[in-house]
Parts: C-alpha cells; sequence; structure tokens
C-alpha cells in the first residue's frame, strides 16, 4: 500500500487541497493540525508515478511545515518541532472483539510524535504532558482521539469504521462501492435478515428494502413467498426475482439457504443493474452473499439458538350450537320443511371447531458455526437445524443444512472459492388454502356444525355430512379426515456446489472462470388412511430429480489513470443448463393402514405411473465498462445476448442492453464549499432492456398427448391427440425500464435518503391467449400484451442519537402503479369459475391494473328475501354484462419502519411493516358467509343479521336462509386490506463478558422476541397478509387470481427467546 | 450454439414426427374415442338426468331441475364444460380426418379409421344441437389462430353434416367390432342415424335405421327372470343389447354409481364415496310405476344394508334413491354406461314406424311388446299377459313408446330429448308440478366463446342469458 505511486497534475491548490485530492483518489492519510499556510498557500504540482516522498517534497518545499510517514500510509504534516518528552505511556489496541490490533499509528496530536502497535497491539510513546491527547488510528477502523488521562488509554478499542459510502455491494459478475454505483441497488444486512425468524430468506426482505414487496401467499410453515421488485411484470410468466448465490444463478427456490449463513442481499433493481443478466433480469434480480471467513488471526465459534411458541393471533367467532340450530330451523322453514331441533335441548356453545385444528405449535432454529483465516486461506462453516411445526395439526416443516465457504490462495496470481450447501428439508402439509365447505381441513372445521361432536362413541371422525337430513356428505367433512395418520409430505435434498478460480493475470486484468452444480431430489409421500369400514385408502409416491449445472468465463479489466479517470471493464460467456425428471405412483384400495404409502404394491389398484423429463438451456455473451472521473462522474453500459432453448424456433436470441449516467453533486466546489453539510449528493438516471425467459420448454411446439381409451373389454390404451396450437414466434418478455434516482448523506451521513422514480414497460408479454372452446384448445401462447410498471420508491435511514442511547430508525416506503396497455384479443379476460364454486371476479382489462376485482353491485334484497342486484346496463336482466369493476388487490403504497435503541448493553428493536389502501375477496364468506346455502356453520355475524318472512327488510346484511338464495361475486366479498403490523419486537441484553472475566467468550447476548405481535386492520378474515390463490401457474386464469383470501392459513403470533455467543 | 438451443422433447410427441404411419393413425382415432369417454362423463349425464320430470338434482345440481329460472352460474359453467368437450372431439377427429388420408396403410383400416372419425364427430354435433341449438360448424383441424372466428350455423346445416358424417360412418364401419366392445360399429352409426332421423321427424328413415339393426341379427335382449338379472345388462363390460358403451377400467372407473347412492349404503355402493345427487321424484309417474314391473324394484330402493348386515331404511329426506349403476363388490366402478343399447333401436323402430304409417303396425307393437315382456320377467318373443294390447291410435301408442322409454332408460339421459323432440316439456313437467321458462330450452353458449370467438356477438347467445 505504501508502494502506490502518486499521478498528480494540479494549478493553484492549497496544500490542503492537493492533500484531500491524493486522500480521495489513493489509499493515504493525512494528519494535520490547522495551519494558515495549509489553507492559504497556493501551489502548482505535477507528479508522474511519484511516491509518496516525492509528493511530499515538492509539496511541503519552501515551506515551514514538514512531515512523517507512518505505517499505512499514514502522513502527519508537523508544523512545530515536537515538545520536550516528559511523559510514559503504555496501552495496547485491540478491535471489539478483543482481538489485539497491529500497526496501529499512534500520534501525540499536533506533534510529530508517534509510534505504531506492535504484534500484540501493545504501544509505548512518550508524551510532553498529561494534557497530551493521543490519535489512534489504522486503515479500516474509526480514528479516535484519547486523552492520556482517560482510564481506557491502556486498553483502546477501536470501532471498525461503518463509512457508508465505501460500503461494497454486489453487482452481477463483480462489486462496487456503493458511490460508484450508477444504478438502483437495496442493500439488505445480516442484521436486518435475522430480525425476524424465517425459513425462508424471501420472507426476511419484507419492509426492508423500498420496491421489495413481500407476502406470504399463506401462513402455513414452508409456504411460497411471493416476492416482487418493482411489480409483477408478467402475466403468465414467472414475476419472481432471479437469485444469485454467491454468483450462481439458482434454478430452484431460495428456501435451501439458512438465513443465518447470509452476510447481505443486494437487491438489483434498475435495468442499468440487472441487463447484465439479460432475458432474466426483469423481475430483479437478488445477489445473495454468504459469509465467508474474516476478521482476525484468531478462529471464532458462534452458536445461535432460538425457540419460540407460534399460536394463533386471531380465531374466526363462529355460530354456537344455539344459534346454529336457530339457523337451521329458520332454514328448514323458508324451505317449506319442518324445523328439525328442539331449541330447548341445545344446552351449551357446542363444539368448538376451531380448537380441534389450531394448536400451540413450537419452532426452534438452531446455528453452529465456525469462522476464521490465516494468511492465505479464510473459511467459514455453519451446521443449521430449522423446526417449525405448523399452527395447524398435521403441518409444520423443519430443514438441516450445513455449509461450507473455503478461499484459497493457491499462487500470488491464483485464488480458489469454493462454496457447498447441503440442505435437506422435510415439509408437511394439509389442505388448508382454497378450501370450499368439507373439501379441506380449515374450511372442514368452520363448516362443521357446532351441534355435533368431533368424534362418536367408538372414536371415529363423526360424519357431519350424514349427522342431520340437512347436511350433505357431498359439501361436508370431518377436518379430522386429514389428521394424522393423513400425509402429504415432501423430502427434499439440495447440494448448491460452486467453485470460482480467480487468475491475476496482470495487475489489471483478471479472469474468473466458474463451475457450478445446483442439485434437488425430492419425493412426495402421500397417503388418506382407512378411516371408515368401507374406505379403501389410498397412497402416493413421486419424486423428482433436478440439476442445473453453470459454467462462466469472465475478464475484468480495471485501470486509473492519470487524470482521475477510472475504467473498469468486465466481459464474458456463460453458459447454464437445466434439466428435470419426475415419476410417481398412485396406488388405493389397502386391506389396512400399516404400511401407509411404503408397499404401493399391497394395494388392490395400482394407477399408471407417471414420469416425465424437461431440459432448457441458456448460452449467453455479455460485456459492461463503468467509468468515472474525478469521483464526480459515473458511467455505466452494459449488453447482454441470451441465446435460450425455450422460445420458437424463429426467436432464440434476445439483446439486452443499458446505460446509467451518475453525477455526485456533492464532490462539486459549489457543495464542499458552501453545503458543507451535505456529505454525499448523487443523482443518477438509467435506461436499459431486460428480458424475462417466463415461459416452460417445450411451449412453442406443436405437441401431441397421451390420452386412453378403453376398449377391448378393459383394456386401457394409448392414443394421442392434440393438446396445442405451435408457436414458432414465442420469444422473450422484454421490459424497457426508465430509472431516476437521488441519493442523499448529510450530517456526517447521519442521515441518508434515497429516492427513485422507475417507469417500466414490459412489451410483448406471454399469454396464453384465450381461444373459443370450439377450436377444440382453451388457450394458445403468443407474445401479445403490454404492461407498465411505475412507482415512487423511499427510503430513509437516521442515526438520531449516537451517544451513550444510540437511536437507530430506517423507514421505506414504495408505491406502484401496475397497468395493463395491451391485452391479448383486446378483450377482457376473467379468472375461470369452478363447477362448485363462485364464477371468476379477478379481471384483466385494458387501462386497469391486472386483475382487478370484477363482479355484481348488489342492490338490497327483494320481497322474497334474495339478493337484487344493479341492473347497470339497464337491459332488464342481470348478466355478465352487469358486471363492473370492483376494487383492486394491489396496495396503494407498502411501507416498513425499523427502529432501534440502544444503552450499554441493552437494546430494543422494533420493526413495523404495512399496506395500505389494497382490497381482498373475502372469499372464505361465500361459504361461511352464504345465508346457509348448504347448511355449513357461519360466521357469527349472520346472527341476527339475516332477512325473516317476519321482518322482510329489504336492507337486512344477509338474504334469505335458504337453498334457493344465490350469490354472485359481488361487492359483498370486497374488504379493505390495509394494514400495520409491528412485525417483530425484539429486547436483547449483550452481556459484559469482560466485566464477567469470562476470557473464553467474545460476545454473548440474550434476546427475546415477539412476532407478528399486533395487526392493526379492518379486514374481518383472520390475517390480511393473504393470497391463497397465488400461484406459479402457467394459465392466465390462475395467475389473475390475485388477492382472495378463501379459508387462508393465517400467519402465527410468535414469542421466542435466543441466545448467541461468540467464542 | 445452435444445437444447444434446439428443443428436441422426450417426452411427448410433436407433430412434426406424428401422422407417419398406421400405428400412428391407429393412436390418432384412440385419441378421438378417449375424449368420447369425457364427453359421457359425468356433466353431460348429469345435465340430462336432471333435466327430467321423473328426478330432482340435490346440492349444485338442484338448480338445474328448477326450470322457472335459468340456470346458475355453476351450471352454467357445466354447460360450458359441455361445450368444450365436444369440440375437443370434434377437433380431434377434424385432425384425423384431414390428416390419416395422407398416411400409407392398409386401406380397410384407413377407412375404419376415417368412418369411426367421422361417427364420432357427427355424434359431437348432434349431441350439441339438441343442447344448444344452432352452433358454429367447424369441419377442419384448428392449427392456426386464424382459423378460430366461426359464426353459429343453422340448425339444418348442422344437421345435414351430421346426417352426411353418420352415412359415411355407416358405410366404412365394419358390421362387427369382434372383442373390440368400446368401439364404434356400423350398428353404433345406423343408431345415431335413427336417433337423427328419429329428433327430424323422418319416420320411414328413422324406422328403417332401426329395423336394420333389428334385422341383423347382431343383438338380442339379455334375458331377464328376476330384478337382479337387469345387473346383467348394467353391471357388466359388455352385454349382448350393448351397441356401444362407455368402458371403464380400475384406474379410469364409473362416476355414475357415485352420483346415484348414499355413502355407505351397501350393498348398492361400497365405497364412500357417494353424493346421491340424484332424487327419484315421487310426484312423477314412478309413484304408480306397477309393482309387477321387475325394472321398478330394480330402479329405485328405499332401504340398504346396515353394519350388521341388517335391512336399514333409507334416512326420511331421501327415502328412495335410484340404483341402476352399482360399484362391484371390490369398491370398483368398473362396469360400462351405455351409450346405444339394442333396447333403443326396438323403441324408435316402434315409435318411428306408427308415426310414418299414421298408426300402430303389428311389428311395431310386437316390438315394443319386447321391451315389456322382458320387464316383467317374460320371454320377448313370446305373447304374455303383460302385453300391450292392440287397438291404441297413433298418438296414444306414441304415448305409450315415450313412457316406455322413460322407464326402460331411466337416468340413462334420454328423457330430456325425448321430451323436447316431441314438445312435451312443459306439458310433462307441469304434471310434475313444474313451470318451465323458454329460456331453459336451450343451454347457455359459454362465455369464453362469445368472447373469443370474433364471428359472434352477445346477441348470438341463447335466450334469456
Amino acid at each position: 500500500r505504501s508502494q502506490q505511486k502518486i499521478d498528480l497534475d494540479l494549478k493553484e491548490k492549497t496544500i490542503v487541497s492537493v492533500i484531500k485530492y491524493i486522500e480521495s483518489r489513493y489509499q493515504y492519510r493525512f494528519f494535520y493540525n490547522d495551519n494558515a499556510e495549509l489553507n492559504s498557500r497556493k501551489i502548482d504540482i505535477y507528479a508522474k508515478k511519484a511516491t509518496i516522498d516525492d509528493v511530499m517534497d515538492k509539496l511541503l518545499q519552501n515551506s515551514s511545515l514538514s512531515y512523517k510517514k507512518m505505517n499505512s500510509g499514514m502522513v502527519v504534516i508537523v508544523g512545530y518541532p515536537s515538545e520536550t518528552v516528559s511523559l510514559n505511556v503504555k496501552g495496547v489496541v485491540t478491535d471489539e472483539t478483543g482481538e489485539p490490533l497491529s500497526g496501529v499509528n499512534i500520534v501525540e496530536k499536533g506533534t510529530t510524535n508517534g509510534t505504531t502497535t506492535g504484534a500484540d497491539g501493545s504501544f509505548t510513546i512518550k508524551v510532553a504532558n498529561d494534557n497530551a491527547i493521543l490519535v489512534v488510528s489504522i486503515v479500516g477502523y474509526t480514528t479516535r482521539e484519547i486523552s492520556v488521562k482517560d482510564k481506557e488509554i491502556s486498553n483502546i478499542m477501536l470501532h471498525k469504521e461503518e463509512n457508508k459510502l465505501d460500503e461494497v455491494v454486489v453487482v452481477g459478475y463483480g462489486t462496487q462501492r456503493k458511490k460508484d454505483l450508477t444504478g438502483s441497488v437495496a442493500q439488505v444486512s445480516n442484521k436486518e435478515l435475522q430480525a425476524v425468524p424465517v425459513y425462508n430468506i424471501g420472507e426476511a426482505l419484507q419492509g426492508r428494502a423500498s420496491g421489495v414487496s413481500v407476502a406470504h401467499n399463506s401462513g402455513a410453515p414452508g409456504s411460497r413467498i411471493q416476492v416482487r421488485v418493482r411489480g409483477g411484470n408478467s402475466m403468465i410468466g414467472s414475476n419472481d426475482p432471479l437469485y444469485v448465490v454467491d454468483g450462481f444463478p439458482i434454478a430452484g427456490g431460495i428456501n435451501f439457504l439458512n438465513p443465518a449463513d447470509i452476510e447481505s442481499i443486494d437487491i438489483l433493481k434498475d435495468a442499468s443493474a440487472t441487463a447484465i443478466y439479460g432475458a432474466r433480469g426483469a423481475n430483479g434480480v437478488v445477489m445473495v452473499t454468504t459469509k465467508r471467513g474474516r476478521g482476525g488471526a484468531r478462529n471464532e465459534i458462534g452458536v445461535d439458538s432460538y425457540y419460540g411458541v407460534q399460536q394463533t393471533a386471531r380465531r374466526f367467532d363462529l355460530l354456537d350450537a344455539r344459534q346454529y340450530a336457530t339457523v337451521v330451523n329458520e332454514f328448514l322453514k323458508n324451505d317449506g320443511k319442518d324445523p328439525y331441533f328442539n331449541l330447548d335441548d341445545i344446552q351449551g356453545a357446542g363444539t368448538d371447531w376451531q380448537d380441534a385444528i389450531f394448536r400451540n405449535a413450537p419452532v426452534q432454529n438452531h446455528t453452529l458455526s465456525f469462522s476464521g483465516m490465516n494468511d492465505r486461506t479464510n473459511y467459514s462453516m455453519s451446521g443449521n437445524y430449522y423446526d417449525q411445526q405448523g399452527i395447524i395439526i398435521n403441518s409444520g416443516v423443519k430443514r438441516g443444512s450445513f455449509r461450507l465457504n473455503l478461499d484459497h490462495e493457491i499462487k500470488s496470481w491464483l485464488k480458489v472459492a469454493v462454496n457447498l450447501n447441503l440442505s435437506r428439508r422435510e415439509q408437511y402439509t394439509v389442505p388448508v388454502d382454497n378450501g370450499r365447505r368439507g373439501n379441506n381441513l380449515f374450511s372442514g372445521a368452520l363448516s362443521a356444525p357446532p351441534t355435533s361432536p368431533v368424534y362418536d362413541e367408538n372414536g371415529l371422525p363423526v360424519r357431519i355430512g350424514e349427522a342431520y337430513p340437512f347436511t350433505d356428505p357431498g359439501d361436508m367433512r370431518n377436518p379430522m379426515l386429514w389428521a394424522k395418520p393423513y400425509k402429504n409430505r415432501t423430502l427434499a435434498n439440495t447440494i448448491l456446489l460452486n467453485n470460482a478460480f480467480t487468475f491475476k493475470l496482470t495487475k489489471e486484468l483478471s479472469f474468473v472462470s466458474r463451475i457450478g452444480l445446483e442439485y434437488e431430489n425430492s419425493i412426495n409421500d402421500q397417503f388418506s388412511p382407512i378411516i371408515y369400514p368401507n374406505d379403501r385408502g389410498s397412497a402416493s409416491n413421486s419424486s423428482t430429480y433436478w440439476n442445473s449445472i453453470l459454467n462462466e468465463e469472465v475478464l475484468t479489466y480495471e485501470k486509473l489513470f492519470s487524470g482521475g479517470h477510472k475504467l473498469t471493464a468486465t466481459g464474458g460467456f456463460t453458459y447454464q443448463t437445466y434439466m428435470t425428471r419426475n415419476s410417481g405412483i398412485s396406488v388405493s384400495g389397502f386391506a389396512n393402514n400399516n404400511t401407509e404409502n411404503y408397499n404401493l404394491g399391497s394395494a388392490e389398484t395400482i394407477n399408471p405411473p407417471s414420469s416425465g423429463i424437461e431440459q432448457w438451456s441458456l448460452v449467453s455473451g455479455l460485456g459492461r465498462v463503468n467509468y468515472s472521473f474525478l469521483d464526480r462522474y459515473f458511467l455505466t453500459a452494459s449488453i447482454r445476448s441470451d441465446g435460450s432453448s425455450r422460445f420458437g424456433k424463429d426467436n432464440k436470441w434476445g439483446l439486452f442492453p443499458s446505460g446509467a449516467l451518475a453525477w455526485r453533486i456533492s464532490e462539486e466546489r459549489f457543495i464542499k464549499d458552501h453545503l458543507a453539510f451535505i456529505n454525499n449528493l448523487k443523482l443518477r438516471a438509467s435506461y436499459g432492456v431486460t428480458g424475462n425467459t417466463a415461459l416452460s420448454p417445450y411451449q412453442s411446439l406443436d405437441r401431441l398427448s397421451p390420452v386412453k381409451y378403453i376398449y377391448n373389454g378393459n383394456t386401457e390404451s394409448v392414443g394421442y391427440a392434440p393438446s396445442g396450437i405451435a408457436n414458432s414466434q414465442l420469444k422473450w418478455e422484454t421490459s424497457n425500464e426508465l430509472d431516476l434516482g437521488m441519493d442523499l448523506g448529510i450530517l456526517n451521513n447521519r442521515l441518508g435518503f434515497t429516492f427513485d422514480y422507475y417507469k417500466k414497460n414490459t412489451k410483448d408479454l406471454l399469454a396464453s391467449v384465450p381461444l373459443p372452446p370450439s377450436s377444440g384448445f382453451g388457450y394458445m401462447l403468443r407474445n401479445f400484451g403490454e404492461i407498465q410498471n411505475q412507482g415512487l420508491e423511499f427510503s430513509l435511514n437516521a442515526d438520531i442519537l449516537t451517544g451513550g442511547f444510540k437511536w437507530y430508525a430506517a423507514a421505506q416506503l414504495s408505491t406502484n402503479r401496475n397497468k395493463v396497455m395491451k391485452i391479448a384479443g383486446g378483450s377482457d379476460i376473467v379468472t375461470a369459475g369452478q363447477t362448485s364454486g363462485l364464477p371468476g371476479y379477478n379481471l384483466a382489462r385494458v387501462g386497469q391494473p391486472l386483475g382487478v376485482f370484477y363482479g355484481y353491485l348488489e342492490d338490497g334484497l327483494d320481497d322474497e328475501g334474495f339478493i337484487k342486484f344493479v341492473d347497470v346496463n339497464k337491459d332488464g336482466a342481470i348478466t355478465p354484462a352487469d358486471r363492473v369493476i370492483l376494487g383492486s388487490p394491489y396496495p396503494k403504497y407498502e411501507y416498513g419502519f425499523n427502529s432501534n435503541f440502544s444503552y450499554k448493553n441493552i437494546s430494543l428493536s422494533v420493526f413495523l411493516q404495512g399496506v395500505k389502501g389494497n382490497d381482498i375477496f373475502f372469499a372464505t364468506a361465500f361459504t361461511n358467509l352464504n345465508s346457509f346455502q348448504r347448511t355449513q356453520n357461519q360466521l357469527a355475524d349472520l346472527f341476527g343479521n339475516y332477512w325473516t318472512a317476519d321482518n322482510p327488510d329489504p336492507h337486512a346484511k344477509y338474504p334469505r336462509l335458504s337453498s334457493l338464495t344465490q350469490m354472485r361475486p359481488s361487492d359483498r366479498f370486497i374488504e379493505d386490506g390495509s394494514y400495520l403490523r409491528v412485525k417483530s419486537v425484539q429486547l436483547s441484553y449483550s452481556l459484559p463478558v469482560q466485566k464477567m472475566k469470562l476470557d473464553w467468550l467474545n460476545y454473548a447476548s440474550i434476546y427475546v422476541k415477539a412476532t407478528n405481535l399486533f395487526t392493526f386492520t379492518k379486514y374481518s378474515g383472520l390475517d390480511p397478509e393473504v393470497n391463497t390463490r397465488g400461484s406459479d401457474s402457467q394459465s392466465i386464469e390462475d395467475r389473475l387470481f390475485i388477492g382472495t383470501d378463501e379459508s387462508g392459513y393465517p400467519n402465527a403470533r410468535v414469542f421466542g427467546a435466543g441466545i448467541e455467543l461468540r467464542f | 450454439c445452435k444445437k444447444q438451443l434446439t428443443e428436441i422433447p422426450k417426452s411427448f410427441i410433436s407433430k412434426a414426427n406424428y401422422y407417419k404411419n398406421a400405428s400412428d393413425a391407429q393412436t390418432a382415432i384412440t385419441g378421438v374415442y378417449s375424449s368420447l369417454a369425457d364427453n359421457y362423463g359425468i356433466n353431460y349425464w348429469l345435465f340430462l338426468v336432471n333435466h327430467s320430470d321423473y328426478e330432482e338434482g340435490r346440492g349444485s345440481q338442484a338448480p338445474i331441475s328448477v326450470f322457472s329460472q335459468i340456470l346458475d352460474v355453476a351450471n352454467i359453467g357445466r354447460a360450458g364444460d359441455i361445450w368444450s368437450s365436444f369440440y375437443q372431439t370434434i377437433n380431434r377427429a377434424n385432425s384425423v380426418l384431414e390428416n390419416v388420408p395422407g398416411i400409407d396403410m392398409d386401406e380397410t383400416a384407413k377407412n375404419r379409421i376415417l368412418a369411426e372419425a367421422h361417427f364420432l364427430r357427427g355424434m359431437s354435433y348432434f349431441n350439441l344441437v339438441r343442447g344448444f341449438g344452432p352452433v358454429p360448424l367447424k369441419t377442419k383441424e384448428s392449427v392456426d389462430i386464424s382459423q378460430v372466428d366461426v359464426p353459429r350455423s343453422p340448425e339444418d346445416e348442422v344437421y345435414k353434416l351430421i346426417i352426411e358424417d353418420a352415412t359415411a360412418a355407416v358405410n366404412g364401419l365394419p358390421e362387427s367390432v369382434g372383442s373390440e366392445t368400446g368401439k364404434a360399429s356400423k350398428w353404433a352409426a345406423k343408431m345415431l342415424l335413427a336417433n337423427v332421423y328419429l329428433t327430424r321427424e323422418q319416420w320411414a328413415d328413422a324406422a328403417k335405421e332401426a329395423d336394420d339393426i333389428i334385422k341383423s341379427g347382431v343383438y338380442t335382449l339379455v334375458s331377464v327372470q328376476k330384478p337382479d338379472d337387469f345387473y346383467k345388462i348394467f353391471a357388466v363390460t359388455t352385454s349382448s343389447e350393448d351397441v356401444l358403451s362407455i368402458h371403464h377400467s380400475d384406474s379410469r372407473q364409473s362416476t355414475l354409481p357415485s352420483y346415484l347412492h348414499r355413502p355407505n349404503t351397501p350393498p348398492y355402493n361400497y365405497s364412500s364415496g357417494g353424493v346421491y345427487a340424484w332424487l327419484p321424484n315421487m310426484k312423477s309417474f314412478l309413484a304408480t310405476w306397477d309393482d309387477q314391473d321387475l325394472r321398478k324394484s330394480f330402479n329405485l330402493y328405499t332401504k340398504y344394508l346396515g353394519p350388521g348386515g341388517d335391512s336399514v331404511l333409507l334416512p326420511s329426506a331421501t327415502p328412495v334413491l335410484f340404483k341402476k349403476f352399482i360399484t362391484e363388490a371390490s369398491g370398483l366402478a368398473t362396469s360400462s354406461d351405455p351409450v346405444y343399447r339394442y333396447a333403443e333401436a326396438l323403441l324408435i323402430f316402434a315409435e318411428a314406424d306408427c308415426m310414418a304409417n299414421g298408426g300402430p303396425t303389428d311389428l311395431a307393437l310386437e316390438r315394443l311388446n319386447w321391451i315389456r315382456r322382458r320387464a316383467y320377467g317374460y320371454s320377448p318373443l313370446a305373447p304374455s299377459v303383460a302385453d300391450f294390447k292392440p287397438g291404441m291410435n297413433q298418438e296414444q301408442f306414441r304415448d305409450t313408446v315415450l313412457k316406455e322409454r322413460a322407464l326402460e332408460f331411466i337416468v340413462e339421459g334420454q328423457r330430456w330429448n325425448d321430451l323436447k323432440r316431441t314438445g312435451t316439456v312443459k306439458k310433462a313437467m307441469g304434471l310434475v308440478g313444474r313451470t318451465v321458462i323458454d329460456a331453459r330450452l336451450l343451454w347457455p353458449i359459454p362465455q369464453e366463446e362469445i368472447d373469443n370467438n370474433g364471428a359472434l356477438s352477445q346477441a348470438d347467445q341463447n335466450p334469456g342469458y
């Protein structure tokens, strides 16, 4: 470092400005007292590849000043001869963990008197008197000034420097200093990721980064987490961001990772940042960096352990036994039948079916880690066990994982980095979401009559569908049918192995060759037991195997030119393939439950086995140039060319360019001189083109699929039938995105603010264009349609208090407007209805957000107590043409607020998160607030609010209790989904390990934590964070199904405690 | 790179590699047949059954049997599924008719395959036109988006194609399918043609087609001495009176038994999946059904076997249920669902011959009596005490045949089309206290068809929807 050569060509500058110029470009630090000569004396200076000594000699010639070089590039400028030494001071300098720091500069303030610490961190210095102040400094740590009278002088602790602008962010195929960024990148630290105990790291991003919207589709353990960066662009393709783990673009899900293993997450949001990922960049890119060995020469062991108890935050208020009986009698009366219940016989509240399915469930998470380094090697290794049982019976998830990151310098010109992740996950699911009536566990429990017990005298679940003449075996089923030994388990093993070889070819040129493998196999076990005497029982096993192989060759050239020009150029080639195979078999007809699904051959009926294979490959070339001048003006340009097997033979290749400019105004004189409180002010602008591969393989081909027909006795014969119309023109979805941004840091960067505006137009949308059924097909895939997303993002972080009582706060707010610009076929698309339920109610229409709620308006009740609908088009009949837009499933804005207080060893962090302005379609009501159409139990709100013949109120909230009552998707089901959630509150205490003489411990902390503590909402369902129909399906009708809550699995409230140890 | 980016499917067939040889032609026609089984899967069946005067739907099917209002949304959806399913068969048949002629293969086998495709297409259009009225007439395989806009054709044009298809099928199909029951024979095609002529009131043509089948000697009525003997028709894969039926296997079972029975009501249904969606309407002629008619105790039941093997009355809410189709003792529903039975040929002949000749001929009465005698447990061919007597006029005889059809084909989905073609829907429903609005005489065209077929507008929807 001290060998760094300096180029200078400055005229008419003060010595101070020359020094600052050198500081900003080279790894030298200067120390000096204010001195008129430094600020007033103007000089011309020119140097070419000069040493620091040459430069200093030139700079200070003809002045009264002299200088002294210290370790680590420190230069002290001295104006006066040193004073007489009279006091001997001794001490040790350590880092926060107590590790001694060697090579630390110790300088008596205002003098050239100085020394450096030895290998054990100790120093001795003679100072003038006890008024002396020592300046203690080393690169990478905050410089301290300490009076020799201070008690701490004998043991000085330096804190890691947190200069936010020097933080490095991970971008595609490289890293960049935050202050050099031209694109929009949000960073989430390990600390934030750990705030909420989660199974899937996607969940931990919720409320942490503006423009990144995260939602649970369901509270079921291990269920899908929906992550959207700047809205959804695709109608049927994936809208999930691309996850890149330590440089490997992940082909499967992300839930194999242990959140504790992650050092940081950088979310690339705008096109200039994501275009380097070309055809996979349109949904944003989440760069995940796992922990690597670092720190001092010491090895460290870490223990993190958490245990919590989950419970329901809220339950439905359902009719009790007497209310149910009353409603039954009213229903029978309305349908012209005799009452069934004698109300006087009904005593007590009856059965609480929610008690039967909900439970308090434990969650625990334990990580043991080892890390360390020596001069050529560093390592980081960890093991994790996560176990979460569901708050609904027979559900839960477990994960065991192991990670090893190893970096070794084989030669001075060759480094190897190995990342290995092994993960095993086991998930038990029961049908909860999207239940209608008795077809699943949760809706079954909500529908069950409170007048019936759960089990009969033989211990069998009561057949509630046959318990009464008015109940229906098809519609009502006892939820205990899905209790154990019912089983739906998925067991998955994942390996991610990623090797990078870095060759230092010349000082400027480096070459990275990466070979990686992602591999997963999973087994799904299902077993439906024999419960009643005539049951047959059924079981299935299916297994999936997939792998993805990556090869990347990337060359990087980085050079600082004289005159303040800096250039980084990256170019490379990548090749990634994917292959998946699956097979499965299902059987039915068992003699008993003993062998579950482990001996399928013992069943009477063996269904035909299934199997399949899918492959894709992606071949790409990429290039990027970063140029900066004087740390003020920045330019980035990138291009990627992707060739994908998935597309039509006429459109295999796509080209994705981007460009960005940034101006750090704060480096300009007029800010530096007049607005000194501004530490950083940067304006950014970018524009780029990104793509979305969106599509499953083989969709561009015309396919014939096997089908069966039975003739010749009971023989099944195989036939082939056309299953799709071919489209050789199929290609990427293309997004054009403009981003305008600003970064501001003021008051020594204590207050930071980032703002972005973006506008993203996605065209050539892959659409499964609906065909008239008379064509023989339902859909055809075409590139047709356009969607626009535009939005604003704000984020603010502040060190409000930095003294003994510290207060740090961060807030995010983002808003996204989604609009359909063009649609396949030009006509509206409405989600399909289901035979046994509501017709579809999400709409895609030009000019509207994708998937707005669409249906009928109600107009009170008629004389018979049935619902009247508004005849919007006044044609005298209620037809589909009377449907109107009822609401939008998208929030107007989403926000997160994080606050961290600490005082001495105690800290309290509070994390709030919420959304505002979205609607939810409360489809649970279609079964449980439907005026008893089909005798399912109802929410208690019905009671006393329904129409009766005795009191025929046309404005009664609920219509006539009758099997003839009909409901349509209407404004009745639309509710405000806004909420504010106290997502996490954590109180932690870090033990004063040194005071306690626990020398073997570096750090110890205990904490208590509450997750999902309160939710403020007007929504009448259990949990406003819900989207039970959310899916990755490639059918538009499934995908449009946004914002539905149909018997959604609620998120749990969790109370827990944990410890963290480092030694 | 080019090689890396070329897709080679391994788990399915690309059309470029298909329609090359005899085996491809054979699997292609099997693909069309597969769709036939889908058509006669539960939706079409339950729609027809619930449109009967002797039956009432239950649960989500209840609104079908309420004729004073249009179908509810769930059942509009079912009508749409029926539409889509028949058009899927039509498209597959069109694919065979376009691609198989070019295959170099045995001509006899090829002609049979083409005749089968004609048969399946004609039958699909016949079912569509009866259910929905005028329908888009598609005679080409859909291979391009430009082909999808097709207007509704008048019923006469649709019937013209149906008759052409059925005639081509009669000419190309074999007289015997041998052991390949479940496939169409010449006689199945004649059954189709006879039904078409009957519907079109081309009485002589209908009588002739039915007569051909009867005279072929291929089929005989299954003999019945006691009620359970009818299981030899309905609880088997095939029988001597099976002209065409949808076969089943262990993994592709019939859904009919579960629609008839309550769960756990042995011995008629051994599985726990019964939903008893079809309830006998005892306000109808079922109430006056002669106890001597063995079909009555075969088709209706009031008791089942309880856990201890004792006889238990059905719950008071459903005192009577239908039982024509049952599940095997193993719990599997693998027996065939009838499409065309020989009994229908006899009754079509009786009706059409009577209508053609202005009154019942002796032969028409005799063939009607074959059905009657078998129902009462007598030999079909020998006169019996159960016989209908001569002396009826045309109207009386036709009413007798229609009543006999209702009893013979109970829950086989014939009744609605019988009432419609005879113009007696409102009268028959009136007898059981039901009002029928005109809108219920045709089923609604699916909204997706109107939305995505450029040749249709909302005005093309059937009245009332």
